[in-house]
Formats: structure tokens, sequence, C-alpha cells
């Protein structure tokens, strides 16, 4: 814009040196010839300037033509990122707004194709369960036969709607909606009323659960998705509770250092094998032993919040309380003290 | 006939055994690939039903297994891989066939007859030895073109011996081939049926080789 101004105003002060200079040609009355020469040279010179000020410097057109060309390379599929060093540095803010706009749609993508292949499998065997028991139902004569069947189609059906909320919130699970989501929330309160939900449970179990949350990170909002995390502390602190045995111990933690919020949650449960921590955390796969029970969804769900939100899931076992622990560290952005 | 099902879904392998078992087929069912191994080492099987995504590992590893120890055991692929890609795969290891869930428990058993007949090389759906017909689908035996009504295991020895007419089954092969793991049997049952079927179809029909076993003439 400044740079624009000032080259209008250098346009009007040559043309308005050119008009006093022919004035004061035309007062010291030169032969016509001269003068008529002498005004198209300086018309001339005006419509060459105002053309070159209107044309794009030759680099910058460059750097559009080789963008387009890296563009194009994308819509073939050739290419996944932008190569930013070949554009000038005019255009550098622009080709970066583009990069990171690929980026968002190439992780939608991804996690789309992988959902919809995976969901479709892990639908289908339930609804064979439920056909099969159905289907010797309607043969038997026995009675009793005929009722376990029954049940059997029941905790099925209930097991498939457990599956179809996870996999509609896994589905959700995309970056650019997380960010269009993110707010101002009070974390400790998420973490609380999670813990208030399960107060139930975790009292007929007589587990006692030891909490720490550090005086900042109690009293301050923090720029994030409540939504996400409130999944994220509730998955992970239902495994806990579903593994820690009678009379056990759970501890949870929430703590920020800078804008890392960790969150830590250790049992005293039998805890995972070393060799299946990477395998669990993958949509769908179970655990060898069949041990871990459920969709198969919980801790891809939290593994893909915490990614979402700049973390990962860290699984080990808990040295305190010999079961399993899950640390995962957050990015967030402290709004107010 | 015995069967050993592979399948990890605890509702589908329950529903299995129920449908099998009505069949009169003796029905042994495992969760993971690791006791699948064992089972086959230690039992004889006439047909494997087999899932493929297993919890330790893919039902494929032993289904390669078993081709590569030259077993010709007849093999079904029951799974939720709907994909053309994987089907080929399966098939290409050595499946007689393939199923994908969810699938019509008749469907299943009328392929379980089609695979136990081409096992035995024939084509007929029908098994014959002299004026005797068994019909596996219909659950129905003839004499002389008159119904005869078997019990379920009369039905299933003779089943087991009318596969191969002139081939004699040991009295443990017998039991083998009609009584999973969780089943009872009493000792003289084997003799107990074969002597209902006499019975039911005549001295002759069933053929005692003295110190082996039975048979049916060819």
């Amino acid at each position: 814009m400044h740079q624009q101004k000032s080259l209008w105003a250098l346009y009007g002060l040559l043309t308005t040196s050119f008009t006093v200079l022919a004035l004061s040609l035309y007062m010291q009355s030169v032969s016509i010839t001269v003068y008529a020469v002498l005004t198209t040279t300086i018309l001339l010179v005006l419509v060459i300037f105002k053309r070159q000020h209107n044309k794009l410097p030759n680099n910058i057109v460059d750097g559009i033509d080789k963008l387009t060309k890296q563009l194009k390379g994308f819509e073939t599929g050739k290419l996944n990122n932008l190569d930013l060093d070949v554009c000038p540095k005019e255009l550098i803010a622009l080709s970066q707004a583009i990069d990171s706009y690929l980026k968002l749609e190439s992780d939608r993508i991804t996690h789309e194709q992988m959902f919809s292949s995976e969901a479709s499998h892990e639908l289908r065997t339930p609804l064979a369960g439920i056909r099969i028991q159905a289907q010797i139902a309607q043969r038997t004569k026995d009675p009793v036969q005929q009722k376990d069947c029954l049940s059997n189609i029941i905790k099925t059906i209930d097991r498939s709607t457990r599956l179809v909320q996870q996999l509609l919130t896994f589905s959700k699970l995309t970056k650019r909606r997380t960010d269009a989501e993110r707010s101002n929330v009070m974390l400790s309160k998420v973490l609380h009323n999670v813990i208030e939900s399960k107060k139930t449970i975790q009292e007929q179990r007589h587990i006692s659960l030891s909490l720490h949350i550090d005086a900042t990170t109690d009293s301050i909002e923090m720029e994030s998705h409540g939504e996400h995390l409130a999944v994220l502390f509730d998955n992970l602190y239902s495994n806990a509770l579903n593994h820690t045995p009678q009379d056990g111990v759970i501890s949870l933690s929430l703590t920020l250092v800078g804008e890392q919020l960790s969150f830590v949650i250790e049992d005293s449960g039998p805890g995972i094998p070393e060799v299946e921590y990477e395998r669990v955390v993958i949509p769908f796969q179970k655990s060898q032993d069949g041990r871990l029970k459920g969709s198969g969804l919980g801790l891809a769900i939290c593994d893909r919040i915490a990614s979402l939100h700049g973390g990962r899931l860290i699984l080990s076992a808990s040295d305190e309380l010999k079961g399993l622990a899950v640390r995962t560290h957050l990015i967030v952005n402290v709004v107010s003290a | 006939m015995r069967i050993l099902i592979v399948e990890d879904d605890k509702v589908i392998g329950d529903g299995l055994v129920q449908g099998l078992l009505m069949d009169n087929y003796a029905v042994d069912w495992v969760e993971t690939k690791a006791s699948a191994d064992t089972a086959l080492r230690t039992t004889p099987y006439d047909l494997l039903v087999l899932d493929i995504g297993l919890p330790d590992g893919s039902g494929l590893d032993i289904l390669t297994k078993l081709r590569r120890e030259e077993s010709d055991l007849p093999v079904l692929i029951l799974t939720a891989y709907d994909e053309t890609p994987h089907k080929i795969k399966g098939l290409d290891a050595g499946a007689d066939d393939y199923l994908i869930k969810p699938f019509d428990l008749d469907e299943l058993r009328a392929r379980i007859r089609a695979l136990q007949r081409r096992a035995n090389g024939r084509g007929t759906p029908q098994f014959k030895s002299a004026d005797i017909v068994l019909d596996p689908a219909t659950h129905s035996v003839t004499q002389a073109d008159k119904p005869v009504k078997l019990g379920p295991k009369e039905f299933a020895i003779l089943q087991a011996l009318i596969e191969k007419p002139g081939r004699i089954l040991s009295k443990a092969q017998i039991e083998d081939k009609l009584y999973g793991w969780n089943m009872e049997t009493e000792s003289n049952t084997i003799e107990v049926h074969i002597h209902g079927l006499r019975r039911k179809l005549g001295k002759d029909a069933v053929i005692t080789v003295r110190h082996v076993g039975y048979q049916v003439p060819e």
C-alpha cells in the first residue's frame, strides 16, 4: 500500500514537471516542429512509465508461476507439501497459508480413508454375531437356548451401539474442527467433572483416588478444546477404573509448565506388557491375550486427541503403583491468571 | 465329521458351535492362533472354519502352515474383510472357500457340505452304500427309497462310514468324528449306536472288521 502511494506521488511529480517544461518552451516560442517532437516524447515517456508501473515485477511473476506448477502437482497427487524455498519473499506468506491449508486437507483425507475401511470391518463382526444368534433362536425348540441367544443378541447390540458412538467421536477428531472449536476452558473443572461422574463406580469398588492439580492449573482458563479433553480424561480414567482391582489405587495429576499441560494417570492394576504399548493405541487393535476389552478405539481416540493438541500418549509401567502409567503433554494457551 | 472353529469373537464362536451341533457335527472352538495350532496337532479334523483377524496374529498363518505341511484339510475362511484383494489372498494361501461376515448360517452349512463332498472326491450331494442313501443336506436316510428314521448319533456314524464306502474306521476314529472336547463319551456308546443302525438298516449295513473297526460295503 505504502509503496503504491509513493509511486503515484512520483508519477504526479513527473507529470507536473513535464507540463511546466512544455509550457516554458512554448513561452520561449521554439519552432512548432521542435515543440511537437518534445511533447510527443514527453507523452511517450509518461505512457511507458505508467505501463511499467502497472506490471508486476518479474520475480513475482516467476514465483506465481512456480507456485501454480507445484499446486498442479498436488492436484494429481504427486506432491504433498509445497517447496517454500522457490518463492520470492513477497509470496512467502501466501504460500505458507496455502501449505498449511493443504496439510489440513491431507490430514483429513488420510484420517477419513483409514476410518471408513476399518469401521466397516469392525461393524461387520457384531452384525455377524447378531445374525447367527438370531438364526439359532429361530431354529431351536429349546426355550433355554432361545433365551441365551436373545440375551447374546442384546449384549451384541449394546456393544455395537458403543462402537458406533466411538466411531462418531473418532471421525470428528480432525485438525480443522479442533482448531475451529477451541475456546477458553477451565481444565481443572473438566477433570473434576469427569471424576465426579464416575464417583459411584469408584466408591463401590473401594478404589482410593489421589488427585494432584497444581495451584496455577486449578485457577486458570486455557484456550483449548474442552469437549476433547473431557473425552480424553474420561477414557483414560474409565480404563484405569476398569483395570484396577477392588481396594486399588489410582493417581491423577494435572500440572502446567509454561504452555505445556501434563496429565498423568497411574493405577495399581495389572498393567500392559511393554511390547503392547505401541499396538494398543492403534485403532481397533486388541491386546494379544484379548484382555483389553471394548471397541478397540478408546486409547486410539485419546492418542488422536493428544496429537491434535500437540502431544501424544506415552504408556509406561507405574513406578509407584506398579500398574499402568499413561502420560500426555498438551500444548495450551494460558488465557487468564 | 469333526470341525475346528477358529474365531475370536465370543458371540459368533458360540453361534457357530450351536449351529453346527444342530447338524450333528463334532465341533471344537478355539479363540487364538496358538490354541488352533495345538488343536490341529493333536486332533484329526475333517474341516477348518477359520477367522483371519485373531488377537495373536493372522489366521492366514495357520492356513499357510497347514499347506506347507501338505495337509489337504478343507478350509473355509470366515472374515469381515470384504475387499477383493483380501479374498484373493485367502484363496491363494490355500483356502477352499470364503464367506464374508455377516453370513447366513444355512449358506455356511451348505458350503461345509460341499467342501466335505469334494474332500471325498465326489460331486453328487448324496452318499450311497448298497441300497442305502444318505443326504447330508436334508438329514435324511433312505433304504430302497423308503425313509429310515435314525437318531442323531446313528446318523453321524453312518455319515462317517458312508463318506467313503469300503474304508475302515476304528472305534477311536469314529469317536473323534463324533465328539468334540466338551462332549461326554461313554466307552460302549459306539457299539450301542452301531447296534441301533443294524437294527434299523439290516445286519449287513455295517460290517465289523474284527480288531480293526467298521465299514459299510462299497
